[in-house]
This record gives C-alpha cells, structure tokens and sequence, in this order.
C-alpha cells in the first residue's frame, strides 16, 4: 500500500518535481497544496501519513499551520517534516515548544534524503 | 679715795711734783674719766653690722666698761671738787666702780673664751661677784677695795692676755688692718691698769691694803696711783680707738668687693649687649634713648653721645594709616562704621581698576557687591555685621565683582580697629582670591591658612592702631609702640635713609611694677626684604615656568590623547563600517537565501530526477548533470555560509576549560586531516585556568582556523597546537597556538585576511568569511587573536582568552 504524503509549499515547480520524484519510486501517492490556507481542509480530505510542510509561504506560515494541524482532533497524530530553504536554531526552537518530535530538512535536498527520512518517521514505533 | 698729804713727809723736789697733782688731782680725775669715756662712746657709736670678726660681739662690755668707769671717775671728781658730804656720793660711786669691773671680768672672760668657748665659765664672774658683794657688807670697811682685789686685777689679767691671743689667733688680718703695737700696748695698758687698779688701793685694816695702798704708792713713786691709773686709761683708749677701726676696714673691704662684683656684672652685661648681633636701644620712661649698643649706632649711622637722650620719634619713621594698608599684600580697605570706604589700598584698586576717589567715600557693598544695602544673603554673609556679634575675626566666602562686571570668588576677612579705650573706630577688610595660587581653596574657620590671615591681619590692625594714636600725646605714643611685639617698621637714620626693621620690644618693669623703661631690639631686615623679594621673584618665575611646562605637558598629553582617540576612532569606525557591512550582509543572507535556495531545491530536485529518468548513451549527459549539481552546490555552500555568519547571535557564555573544546574541534575536523593527510601534534598544558566561554562559538571559531590550515597545506602536513597559562600585564590569560607548515600569508594579502569575503580559494568554494566569523567570535569573548606567518613556512594563529577569575561572574 502507497504511503499518503501531504505536500504543502507554494513553490509549485519544486512541488511537481518532488511529487515526480517520489511517485516515480511507486511507493508513495502525493497530494500537493500550494495555498496554505487550504492546507487544513485538504489534509482532513487526504488523511496523508505523512506532511511535508514548507516553513515559509506567504498566506500563512508552517508553523502557523503545523500548530493548528497539531491542535486538530484529526490530524494531531500526523507526523511533519519541515522543509526549509532558511534554517536556524531559532526556529527549532519554535518548533519545539509545540511539538515533540521536530524533523527539519533544510532546502535544497536530494530526493534520497527525504526518502530516508520519511521512512524513519514513518517506521517509527 | 682722799690723800691725806699732810701726814707724809716728802723729799723737797717730789713733794714740788706730788704737790701739784695732789693739789690738781680733780685735773687727773677728770683725763682719767674722760679717756674711759671716750673709749666706751667711740666703741659704742662704731658701726659694726655684719662684721666677720667675734670680737663686736663682746665689745660692748669694754664699752660699758669704760663710760661707767669714766663717769665713776668723774664723781671721784665732783666729789673732790665740790666736798659735798662723802654719805651723799658713797653708794652710788661704790656701785658704778662695782658694775664696771664686774664689766671688765665679764670682757677679759669672754675675750679669753673666744678662742676656745668655755674655757671659763660664767659663773666664775658671778661667784666673783657674789663673793665681791658679800666681803663688801660683812666687812664693813673697804668696801671699794673688795671689787678691785676680786675683780679689777683678774679681769686686767684676763684682758690683756685676751688680746695678745685675739691678736696671734687672728695675725694675718689683723697685722695688715692696724698692725701688731695697738693690740700690745692696749694689752700692757690693761695690764697695768689691772695691776694698779686692783691692788693699789685705799687703806685698810686687813691685808694687802694694809701694807699696799695709795700712800704705800705715794711714798714709792713721789705721785698719785690715779696719775698712773688714767696714763693707761689713755692709752688704753688711744689703742682700742685704732682697734676698731679694724671694723672701718671691714665696710670698705666689704663695699670694695661689692663694687668689684658690681663692675664685673657691669662688663658681664656689656658683653652681652656687645654679643647681640642685632641693635639693642634702651629707652626710660620719657622714650628717650638712655642706652644703646654698636650695632644700633653703624645702623643709625649717630655716634653712642648722639643718641643718648634723643626721643624715639627722631629714629622712628612714624607710619602713616595709608602707608601700612599700602604694606599688605591682598586686597585691602578701611570702611567706617556706616561701611563707607576710607581708605584701600593699591591692590585692592588695581583688581578693580579703579582710581582712590571711585571708592573713597563709597559704601563698600556698592563697591565690591554692585548692591545698595548691606550684605545679608545667607552666601554672603558680612564678616563686618559678623564681628558685631562674635568679636572675633570673621571669614567669608563672597562674590565680588572685578572690572566689566567680572564675578569672583574671594575670602573675605575683617577685623575691628579700636581707640585705647577699646571703642571701634574702623574696620579693616581683606580680601583674597580663592584659588589665587593653585593648592589654595577657600578657607575655613580653624584651619591653619585662616589663623595665619587673622594673626597677620591683626599685625596690621595694631599698627594702624597705633598710627591712629600719633594725634595723642607722644610719650603715650611711644609707650604704645613700645608695648607692640615683633613688627616691621622703618628707622630713620642719621643721612635720612629709611631702613627697615623688625622691631621685639619689652617694656622693663621694677619688682613692684613701676615702668623703668622699654627694651628694644631692631633686625635689620634689608637683607631679610631683598632675599624675599628675590625668593617672590623666584617663586613667581617658577611658577610661570611650571604653569609653562604644565601646560606644554599638558598640550603634549592631550595631544598624544588625541592621537590615541583619532586611532580608536579609526578602529570604531573601521569596525563599525565593517559592522554595518555584516549586518547588511547578515539581512541579505537571510533574505537570499530563501530566494535562491528555492530554486536551488528545483534544480537538485530536477538533476534527481533526470539521473533517474534519462538514460542516455551520450555520456556527456552524465557529465552535464554532474557539472550543474557542483555549481548547484557551490551556490549552496555560498548561501549556507552567509546565513551562519548572519546567525552571529549574542554568545552563551559558560566557565569551560579549552582543551577539550579543541579536542571536540579537532574530531570534527578528522575527516579532512586523514584525507590530507595531516598529523596534528598536541602540547596541552593540563594546568591552565578556567575561561568563560560559548563553547559552541569557539569551537565554530576553531574549526575555521584548523580548515584554513588544512587547505593551506594542499596536501601533507602538521600542525602543532598549544595551551598554555601566561602572565601578562598582571592579567592571567589562557593561550592558545595553532601554528601550521603550510604556504602561510602572501605578504600584500596580510591586512585583508579579515575582511569579509576575502579569499583565495574562490575557486575551490571558498567564500571568504571564515576568518571573518572567527575575529567576529573572538571579539565577543573579548579574546585577542593575531595571526602570523612564521619564519620557517606557514603561519602561527595566538588566541588570548582572559582566565577566570572570581570577581568577573
């Protein structure tokens, strides 16, 4: 069975090739959105097993959105790897005062790395 | 004592001679009595106070003696002379001849007894009396005999022995005072006399008078035993007369030795005076000179006789009220009691740069403070309303206004001017700049600068005091002036020549306490004056020559001052350009990041893509893709490296010991050394201080210095890293030094390592902001780093972090 992966970022160019990449491995169905504001309501839609979230997009942040998914009944249990082109401690930290388990990766990534860390999120007990 | 010539029988020539004396024997009787007389009163009427000799002790006796006996003898002559019946005249001449030998006995016993004291004793002349007085009343006749056996011829024994040995016991004085024959004759006089008068008596019916009496003697010698008896009563009173005057010689001895001591307590004196090396004027009671010594005559140029009787006011300048207050050095005036200016002095004018006549007459507030009442304001207090209250000098701190309107803080001090009757008559106001020489500071009661300024104001008070006293009478003047101690003034001197003095009077007081006169002694001060004129002069150079070199000190260090703050200044601004620069860099890193790295996702996406999906023979495809991915990950790095320089946030610090950090940093760094194969070499020192820290920064820092080392060395190499504690300018600091065997700095290329985006490795990914991070790292910790090419090939990196120390936390 095909691993649901939830792809938010408005980078739709970056979206299609990713969704190219992983889809081409046959293991995983992707489900882009690229408005963040309808994020919440494709991910209830979806129901993915995992979300890629990109941290920075301009109607409403990851971490504003990874707060609201964490708060909803639904979709708390979903876990979330941030992607961002802007890393820093800061906000790890962010991250963290809401969620337990923080899983960033940082742009640009190779497809393998992303895979393998999916896998580890996902395989975990 | 009757002669009775008629019975006796004489040889015609003697009975010629015992005729006239029988005849005129009141004329022997009055000699006889005369001599003792004379004796007795001469003795009397000597003067012998204090004498050293023993004998004016007893002398009196001899004395007694000779005017009782004298007078016994001149009743013999009444008697004789006026035949009045014998009962009237018996008793009292019977008594007068027994006191006077009692008399004598007493003289020779205590004469006898001077030499050696009790030889005899008192009672002796009181048995003899006793015995005397009994003989006379149990045998009723011869009752002036008695006295004569018992006492007269002992007593002249006694006496004219006493001489002769009063005279051997105390030869050496008295040889030289009247010489040996007046003590042998008075003593062969008294011993006769002894003889005559105590065994030649009248006649009686019992032995010796029986058979040795005046007719006996008559009809031996042809004249009268009283003959005899008054030849030695004259020499006995010739020879005492020159005996006592052993007591004239005594006085004069005594007055000569007096004025011997006198004359040298006299030329005592005279050395001193001479000995003093200043002038010494003694004047009496009217002020007129009555003594003075050389030095006062060569400095008033007068001859000793000159100045003798000249009046004090002919060598003392008097002072004028002006001229004292013209004689002190800070600003001064005389304000009346309403504070009206009378007089001021030259000083005081020349700082406000006025003429006598703006300020004489004028209130001194308006003067001095610009205002129409008196000082009341709680910081000007009016020293002069002040000494109304206290009586004492007062001290002030006041504005005064100076030439165009120019305030100054000055010291005010005041004092009253008194009449002799103690009523004020002026008040003496001196000012002195605050501040006027440089340690100088406004004064406060009791401290030493302000006792000086009021015993100096005082000094200046009593002179015009006294100058105010020349209206009055001269002598009351001088008297005033003479009471004054330790003052300058000016002596006139003969060729009118004003020199000036320092004068210490005394006025000189008998016992009781009667004015004798005033003592005065005058320092010529002229050397004093120059040699303080001169010292002023040198004070006042100097004083310009250290206000000068002060002040060139002073340009010099403000100068080198600026030099240093142009240089930090420089350094700010450098940094603070280069600052600016890295933030500006640091919010462009941010920002660009998120922009390119975006698309750099694209591209590595896209390169992941087509490796997996285009399969092409074209081996060039391959290459293709490689070749875009490098430059795509090049661009990454460059973007990677500025957000970390962007992300330069403050540092947590924490007390850590470097060593391990270095430990930690060179684990990181393994992967490039092995593959360099570069061996690192470690000289630890495992006693060194603790630092505060970030450890994560520094360790950043390090991993930046050990990767520029490494790609120095392109290829094989070392490093060699040291930690060490060191001293330096009484701070503890912890070394750290990482030198490396590679290429090292190219000389023109040292004063750039530091700047951002410098590098030599462009081509190899370098983006030039490692060294820049580090200094920026560094900087925060306040750690000194340098970075130096060694003399045998590449370079040595020193990092100086400051130890720990306690009181820092």
């Amino acid at each position: 069975m095909k691993k649901k992966v939830l792809l938010i970022d408005d980078k739709e160019v970056f979206c299609k090739i990713l969704t190219m990449n992983l889809e081409i491995t046959d293991e995983y169905e992707v489900e882009v959105v690229t408005n963040g504001l309808l994020a919440m309501d494709a991910a209830r839609k979806f129901n993915p097993d995992v979300i890629l979230l990109d941290v920075i997009m301009p109607d409403i942040s990851g971490i504003e959105l990874a707060k609201r998914m964490k708060n909803d009944e639904q979709l708390k249990y979903i876990p979330i790897i941030f992607l961002t082109a802007v890393f820093s401690e800061e906000l790890a930290a962010q991250v963290k005062e809401f969620m337990s388990n923080v899983v960033i990766l940082g742009k640009p990534i190779n497809v393998k790395e992303i895979i393998a860390c999916m896998e580890k999120v996902l395989n975990k007990p | 004592m009757g002669i009775d010539a008629n019975t006796l029988i004489f040889p015609s020539e003697i009975i010629m001679t015992a005729e006239f004396f029988s005849r005129n024997l009141d004329l022997v009787y009055f000699f006889y009595g005369l001599a003792f007389v004379i004796m007795g009163i001469s003795i009397s009427i000597y003067p012998r106070k204090n004498t050293g000799f023993k004998i004016s002790g007893i002398i009196w006796l001899l004395a007694g003696f000779g005017i009782i006996h004298g007078i016994n003898e001149w009743l013999d002559l009444l008697f004789h002379t006026s035949r009045i019946s014998a009962g009237v005249l018996k008793y009292p001449r019977s008594a007068f001849l027994f006191l006077s030998y009692i008399l004598f006995f007493e003289f020779g016993r205590r004469l006898i007894n001077l030499k050696q004291n009790k030889l005899i004793g008192g009672w002796v002349t009181v048995s003899l009396s006793l015995l005397t007085a009994v003989f006379i009343f149990t045998i009723r006749e011869g009752e002036n005999i008695w006295p004569r056996y018992f006492l007269c011829l002992p007593g002249g024994l006694l006496v004219s022995l006493g001489t002769v040995l009063y005279y051997r016991n105390n030869r050496s004085i008295l040889h030289a005072v009247t010489g040996r024959r007046y003590f042998y004759s008075f003593a062969a006089a008294v011993f006769f006399y002894g003889l005559l008068g105590g065994l030649i008596s009248s006649k009686a019916w019992f032995f010796p008078a029986n058979l040795i009496n005046n007719s006996w003697f008559m009809d031996l010698t042809g004249l009268p035993v009283q003959f005899f008896r008054a030849l030695c009563a004259v020499i006995m009173a010739w020879s005492t007369w020159h005996i006592i005057g052993i007591f004239n010689w005594e006085t004069s001895e005594r007055l000569k030795k007096n004025l011997n001591d006198i004359n040298s307590i006299k030329a005592y004196l005279d050395n001193i005076i001479k000995s003093i090396p200043d002038s010494l004027i003694v004047f009496d009671v009217d002020c007129k000179i009555k003594m003075v010594n050389g030095v006062a005559c060569s400095l008033l140029g007068y001859s000793e006789k000159e100045l003798i009787g000249m009046p004090v006011e002919d060598i003392l300048i008097d002072q004028k009220v002006d001229e004292i207050i013209e004689e002190i050095e800070d600003s001064a005036f005389l304000v009346s009691k309403d504070f009206k200016i009378i007089k001021a002095n030259t000083v005081f004018l020349d700082k406000i740069l006025a003429q006598p006549e703006d300020v004489v007459g004028k209130y001194c507030y308006s003067v001095t403070h610009h205002i129409d009442q008196v000082c009341q304001l709680p910081n000007d207090r009016c020293p002069i309303q002040e000494l109304s209250y206290t009586d004492r000098p007062s001290v002030a701190m006041h504005t005064h206004f100076g030439p165009e309107g120019v305030r100054k803080l000055v010291n005010v001090i005041a004092a009253p001017v008194r009449d002799d009757k103690g009523n004020i008559l002026y008040y003496l106001h001196i000012s002195r700049d605050c501040g006027a020489a440089p340690n100088e500071q406004c004064l406060t009661p009791g401290s030493a600068g302000f006792e000086f300024l009021c015993n100096e104001l005082k000094g200046f008070v009593d002179r015009i005091e006294v100058s105010v006293g020349l209206l009055k009478e001269s002598r009351e003047k001088a008297a005033m002036l003479m009471n004054l101690k330790n003052f300058e003034t000016y002596f006139h001197t003969k060729s009118k020549v004003a020199v000036p003095v320092e004068l210490s009077n005394s006025s000189i007081t008998t016992d009781k306490g009667d004015l004798l006169g005033f003592v005065c002694i005058a320092k010529d001060i002229r050397t004093k004056k120059e040699l303080r004129n001169i010292a002023e002069e040198i004070l006042v150079a100097r004083g310009v020559a250290m206000a000068e070199r002060n002040k060139a000190e002073e340009v010099e260090k403000l100068y080198a001052e600026l030099g240093k703050s142009y240089k930090r200044l420089r350094v700010a601004q450098s940094s603070l350009i280069e600052a600016e620069k890295l933030h500006s860099v640091g919010t462009l890193a941010a920002g660009v990041a998120h922009e390119v790295k975006n698309p750099l996702a694209v591209i590595f996406q896209g390169i992941d893509y087509l490796n997996t999906n285009l399969h092409s023979d074209n081996n060039n495809v391959k290459l293709m893709l490689a070749y875009i991915e490098d430059a795509a990950r090049k661009a990454d790095n460059i973007i990677r490296d500025l957000l970390d320089f962007s992300r330069l946030s403050s540092p947590e610090l924490k007390l850590s010991q470097i060593n391990p950090i270095i430990e930690k940093s060179l684990l990181l760094v393994s992967h490039q050394l092995d593959k360099n194969n570069v061996k690192v070499l470690k000289e630890f020192s495992p006693d060194i201080p603790d630092i505060v820290i970030d450890s994560n920064k520094i360790e950043q820092a390090l991993v930046n210095l050990l990767l520029n080392s490494v790609n120095a060395m392109n290829g094989a190499g070392q490093i060699k890293i040291k930690t060490y504690a060191h001293k330096e300018e009484q701070e503890d600091l912890v070394l750290v030094e990482i030198e490396d065997s590679g290429s090292g700095i190219p000389q023109d290329l040292v004063e750039k390592i530091y700047e951002p985006f410098f590098t030599t490795r462009r081509d190899r990914g370098g983006v030039g902001l490692g060294l820049t991070i580090v200094r920026n790292i560094m900087e925060m910790h306040n750690a000194g780093i340098s970075i130096k090419n060694r003399q045998e090939g590449g370079v040595v990196v020193t990092i100086k972090f400051k130890a720990y120390k306690k009181e820092d936390v």
